[in-house]
């Protein structure tokens, strides 16, 4: 707005007299104005209404989605609180002892039962691994294994791998308790390597075994004797079978040289 | 009730304030749009519109400056648009008009038409301007805008405001001249 004064005396007239003008009012135009106000739209209302229930639906969505979140997440939370065990769990130890017999070539001889021999039949190395597959279910009933490495023939050295009997300085108990593994405990073929002690008691509730009497089971059951003690490796026929193919399929050696001349020739 | 319950009491849509309000400003408002209009009838359209408009953006008044000239702000815009809405027929008029007012009125004195005229007579001078006068001569004088402020709203130049407010005057001061020397003449004839 222009705030100078108008110079023009006209003007300056004209707003003294019409600046404040006021008309009379008519009770007419009052009705006229009812009539219209009653015709418009009460937008700000409703969009107010409109955007306060949406306010209150996205309020409901949301705290569904929250209590279902807080649900899932109070379900999970509470398993974990269930279980008393340490961090680690349980499920890969476990998993560690089929695989180990599975895939090393290590000869498994589970000592299960000293029934009397059914067939005499010569064990095989398929039906070994289906044995050990069998007795990886079975250590769940506390059936030992003794484990014998290759290469050691009728080395002593043997570990039992029965997990449950096994118990390690800091490892917890009960059902979802998990036998702690560090790495020095780990063979790069055997896997973990547990430190054992032999139970007098137990060694000595165990009956003398009669090698012939073995018996293994195989997956469906089958009784399978053994007539030979296999910890000494390959039966004496394979043996001799095998020796005839290499002499077959190898170069006849070369008769040993001896490094010193022989004493009657002189080069020189 | 105070301005401001009235106002909060419009805002609900509250039939009793608004009719309070509307009774309120009602007198300067037609006041002004009689200003800006060729008649009543016209002056009560524009007051219409602008209280309409007034209700319905009752909530943006941020309650900054006072109420009333707020409303005269809104009341005013709503004349110049409705003179907007008709600006071919104002601009042609205002043309026609200002080639043709040649009419012969004996000069008078300034001062002694000022100390003469009355608000009535003012009011329909104005009235009898076209509109292209009336509202230039109606938003630099009275509301006391800028020839650019004006220029701008009525989307003409600065130069088209100046020229126009000077044939206002001058339209203006030979209407009141006729009309008090025509009262004179009713006088002399009484006696």
């Amino acid at each position: 707005m222009e705030q100078g004064q108008l110079h023009d005396k006209l003007f300056r007239a004209a707003q003294q007299h019409l600046k404040d003008h006021e008309e009379a009012f008519d009770a007419s135009d009052w009705d006229r104005m009812d009539k219209s106000l009653d015709q418009l739209p009460r937008g700000k209302q409703f969009n107010w209404s409109f955007s306060l229930n949406s306010v209150l639906v996205l309020i409901g969505l949301s705290g569904l989605a929250l209590g279902g979140y807080a649900l899932l997440g109070g379900n999970s939370s509470g398993e974990n609180q269930s279980v008393p065990a340490p961090a680690v769990t349980t499920a890969p130890a476990k998993k560690e002892a089929p695989a180990l017999t599975k895939s090393q070539p290590v000869t498994t001889q589970p000592v299960v039962t000293n029934t009397p021999a059914t067939t005499d039949v010569p064990v095989t190395q398929p039906a070994q691994q289906a044995q050990t597959v069998a007795d990886a279910r079975s250590t769940d009933t506390g059936v030992k294994m003794r484990t014998t490495r290759l290469g050691q023939g009728n080395s002593k050295k043997t570990s039992e791998t029965d997990h449950s009997d096994v118990t390690l300085p800091g490892s917890g108990s009960g059902d979802f308790s998990n036998d702690v593994v560090f790495p020095d405990m780990i063979d790069k073929r055997e896997g973990p390597v547990y430190a054992t002690e032999e139970d007098p008691e137990k060694l000595g509730s165990i009956p003398p075994v009669d090698p012939k009497k073995l018996t293994y089971f195989e997956e469906n059951g089958k009784p399978i004797h053994i007539t030979t003690d296999s910890s000494k490796g390959a039966t004496p026929k394979r043996k001799k079978d095998r020796k005839n193919k290499s002499k077959q399929s190898e170069p006849q050696p070369e008769p040993e040289r001896s490094l010193d001349p022989p004493s009657g020739d002189n080069p020189n | 009730m105070t301005e401001n319950e009235l106002i909060a009491g419009c805002i609900r849509q509250d039939r009793a304030c608004q009719k309070q309000l509307y009774e309120q400003f009602y007198g300067k408002m037609l006041g002004v749009c009689m200003r800006y209009a060729k008649d009543r009838d016209e002056a009560k359209d524009i007051l219409h519109e602008g209280f309409i408009k007034m209700f319905a953006s009752l909530r943006s008044y941020a309650g900054k400056g006072s109420f009333e000239g707020w409303i005269r702000r809104i009341v005013v815009n709503t004349a110049v648009d409705h003179l907007r809405r008709n600006k071919h027929e104002y601009l042609i008029v205002s043309t026609i008009r200002a080639g043709e007012q040649e009419d012969k009125v004996d000069e008078m004195d300034e001062d002694d038409l000022l100390s003469r005229i009355s608000k009535e007579d003012i009011m329909a001078a104005v009235q009898q301007l076209s509109p292209a006068y009336r509202t230039v001569f109606n938003l630099y004088v009275i509301e006391e805008y800028a020839h650019k402020e004006i220029a701008d709203m009525l989307n003409i130049s600065e130069g088209t405001s100046k020229s126009n407010l000077a044939k206002a005057r001058y339209q203006l001061q030979k209407t009141l001249t006729k009309r008090i020397q025509s009262s004179d003449g009713t006088r002399t004839a009484t006696r």
